[in-house]
């Protein structure tokens, strides 16, 4: 049992003053998790949004929010805090306060960041009439928003992010966090049925006929990992990955075998398009669609799906990081960390995890920054005839290697896994594992470079004959 | 096939590359504030503006010593924003006693400036028409009962010349002339193009004006209500009160003020003081 089961069930306890029933259940469960995650969860994906448009402004040659600081919030604050003084005197100690040197240098970076922008943005959302349009389908219309939250919010549960911090413990959590966000795409097909708009609806058939498509490569990549981990249970597949010694990074999934590594790309791209990002972003495209599946949507509720979005890419962060990278292990030192005592050990771990889920959350936004929207039939051929003939030769691949291995056993389902391919495999075998295929790819790429020579004649006629 | 496929795929990552490296590069010397990827944005507020060119058209501004009155303009204008009236001066020319141009109505299209005959209409470059955020530029206000004070284009040039120094740097003749152009509130209020100031006592007037016009409307709605309700009342089921009468309506309409001092502006005075 993990820690916080541990703790959900105490709390539980302590709650029911006895043998908890389900509703001090839900509570605890609610207080010691849920609470802690969204406050966890939540602020990094607002905070994406400022992020991305300083990225956004960078790449442009452009400045980006750079006048909001913390100081309206501060002012607001202050009001709050001196409202039994006039206004004229809660002006001068505010005035006092933000004098001081150092709150002066930290507001004027905040500025200079543009965190004000934040609640600003937060405000004029709330601000905003909740518009339901005369024709939509009102239940459906409201529920959306708050189901495509939740199936970008629930896989958390089972993502684990430090040693005992997981909260739902299951042996099949993989296939949970696959199957749970594909609630995603009722929310977005409610959302454009239910919006009555032919934008809305276009929108959503776009939205689910992409997600549906790449919840296979999805699917095939997540059971690459788990083919090679041998368990489906998202905690073992971490503790799988465990290498103790200085280079703890050698024992992540990614680094096994080139199949692995394709398949984290695979993974990558397939959760850029789930989370309907750039350049898989047809299905609100703007161009086209007006916005897509949440064209009728105003204030609160579009706010929703835009805080489904960032909470989605953080999700396919997370999962990348847990199913290839280590989860929330270090890539030096693991062990040392882990024998730490545990109000350090936690942070780090979490943290680490969280270093991993940016770095991917940067890497999508550098990409809706760079690339060009896909057409749709360009999205669908990428799925079908690209991502899933990689993944099933991926998947070949690992289970040839798993073979020379000398075959896998089922790995205990929870904790560390003890049957690891990489240890019958050993350091000859890894290399010979990388050889192999690389060269095979390589002498690919090269026979395909000399009979195609610079650009694919079917790419030349459908651009034109312009490379 | 197969290498077809491989070869599109290789393209696909190559081209993605290309451009990753592109975009990245321009990140890291945004970030860094130097090379091709710096910001050009130009922080307007605070960096001042440039001015687009000799053909910009900012101010529309009348030269009345030139001014003829003719209402040249007043033809060209598509929008109808001109307002003047004319007397003759001592050597019986034809002078503009009240020039008055509508910015809210201007469209800035100019034809007037081609239309006059003497050159005395004039589109200036600057083009900062709000009040600034250090709150001491311009106002502007429009209401029939403004006093036209207004200034000359060289007048303007000289407003526009001292705001912009800082007020340790002017002389005490410049301070003081732009001492007369500031309000109570601490503005500087050009009356060029028509667009005047009040003077205090004349501020105090019209919003006495104002105060009577809006009590007297509110009285006149609370009437109105008082009657509908009475009306409701009387078409109730039980009519057998009569029906109070309404409050008497609106209080006799304030005794209009007389309007303000005719434009006395000699063509080469440039207006008088608040």
């Amino acid at each position: 049992m993990s820690g916080f089961g541990y703790a959900v069930d105490t709390f539980a306890a302590w709650l029911a003053g006895g043998e908890p029933g389900w509703l001090a259940v839900s509570v605890a469960v609610l207080a010691v998790w849920v609470l802690p995650l969204m406050l966890l969860v939540f602020p990094v994906a607002a905070l994406g949004q400022i992020l991305e448009r300083k990225i956004a402004a960078a790449i442009q040659r452009r400045v980006g929010p750079n006048s909001a600081g913390l100081d309206g919030p501060l002012r607001f604050g202050f009001r709050l805090m001196l409202f039994f003084l006039p206004r004229e005197r809660q002006d001068r100690v505010f005035k006092a306060f933000c004098n001081f040197p150092p709150v002066r240098s930290i507001l004027l970076v905040s500025r200079r960041l543009g965190l004000g922008q934040l609640a600003a943005d937060g405000i004029k959302m709330l601000g905003k009439e909740d518009i339901v349009p005369a024709g939509a389908d009102g239940m459906v219309f409201r529920l959306a928003p708050y189901l495509a939250l939740a199936g970008a919010f629930l896989p958390f549960c089972v993502v684990p992010f430090g040693q005992h911090l997981v909260m739902l413990e299951t042996e099949v959590s993989a296939l949970f966090a696959v199957a749970v966000s594909g609630i995603v795409v009722v929310a977005l097909k409610m959302a454009g049925w239910g919006s009555g708009s032919k934008w809305s609806l276009l929108g959503g058939m776009r939205a689910v006929a992409q997600l549906v498509s790449y919840e296979i490569p999805i699917g095939l990549a997540v059971g690459g990992a788990v083919l090679w981990s041998g368990s489906m249970d998202l905690h073992a597949i971490v503790g799988q990955q465990y290498e103790p010694g200085v280079f703890s990074l050698l024992g992540w999934n990614a680094l096994q075998t080139p199949f692995l590594a394709v398949l984290m790309v695979v993974f990558f791209v397939a959760g850029l398009a789930e989370c309907q990002r750039s350049p898989f972003d047809m299905a609100e495209a703007e161009s086209e669609l007006v916005s897509g599946f949440n064209t009728e949507y105003s204030g609160l509720r579009w706010g929703l799906f835009a805080m489904a979005e960032y909470t989605e890419m953080l999700l396919v962060g997370a999962l990348l990081a847990t199913l290839f990278l280590g989860g929330y292990q270090s890539p030096i030192g693991e062990e040392w960390i882990c024998s730490l005592a545990p109000w350090l050990e936690v942070p780090i771990h979490v943290a680490l995890l969280g270093a991993k889920v940016v770095a991917v959350y940067l890497l999508m936004m550098w990409i809706r920054w760079t690339l060009p929207r896909y057409r749709v039939d360009q999205v669908m051929r990428l799925a079908w005839l690209v991502l899933v003939p990689l993944c099933l030769v991926s998947l070949f691949g690992i289970a040839l290697t798993l073979l020379a291995a000398g075959g896998t056993e089922p790995g205990e389902p929870f904790g560390r896994v003890a049957a690891r391919p990489r240890a019958a495999l050993g350091w000859l075998g890894h290399l010979v594992g990388w050889a192999i295929p690389v060269a095979v790819g390589a002498w690919l790429v090269v026979m395909a470079k000399k009979k195609h020579g610079q650009v694919h004649p079917a790419l030349q006629r459908l651009t034109g004959g312009r490379s | 096939m197969i290498l077809a496929w491989i070869h599109d795929v290789v393209e696909a990552v190559q081209s993605c590359v290309t451009g990753m490296r592109t975009t990245g590069r321009f990140l890291v010397e945004n970030l860094k504030g130097e090379g091709g990827g710096a910001a050009v944005t130009r922080q307007y507020p605070e960096q001042p503006a440039e001015v687009v060119g000799d053909r910009q058209r900012g101010h529309l501004v009348n030269d009345t010593k030139r001014c003829i009155v003719c209402h040249a303009c007043d033809t060209a204008c598509p929008v109808d924003c001109f307002k003047m009236d004319g007397e003759r001066d001592a050597d019986n020319k034809m002078r503009a006693s009240r020039f008055d141009i509508d910015l809210s109505k201007c469209i800035y299209c100019g034809l007037c400036v081609r239309a006059c005959p003497t050159d005395s209409l004039s589109m200036t470059a600057t083009f900062e028409m709000a009040p600034q955020h250090d709150g001491k530029r311009f106002l502007f206000r429009r209401n029939s009962k403004q006093v036209d004070v207004r200034l000359d284009l060289h007048d303007v040039e000289r407003l526009e010349r001292l705001v912009a120094m800082p007020r340790s740097g002017l002389s005490d003749a410049d301070r003081a002339w732009l001492d007369e152009r500031i309000d109570e509130r601490g503005q500087h209020l050009i009356g060029m193009y028509g667009l005047g100031y009040y003077t205090p006592e004349m501020k105090a007037e019209a919003d006495a004006q104002r105060e009577a016009k809006k009590k007297a409307k509110d009285a006149a709605a609370a009437a109105a209500k008082a009657k509908a309700a009475a009306a409701a009342a009387a078409a109730g089921p039980t009519p057998a009160r009569p029906a109070a009468p309404a409050p008497p309506s609106a209080p006799a309409s304030p005794a209009p003020t007389p309007p303000p001092p005719a434009p006395k502006a000699a063509p080469d005075t440039t207006g008088g003081t608040p």
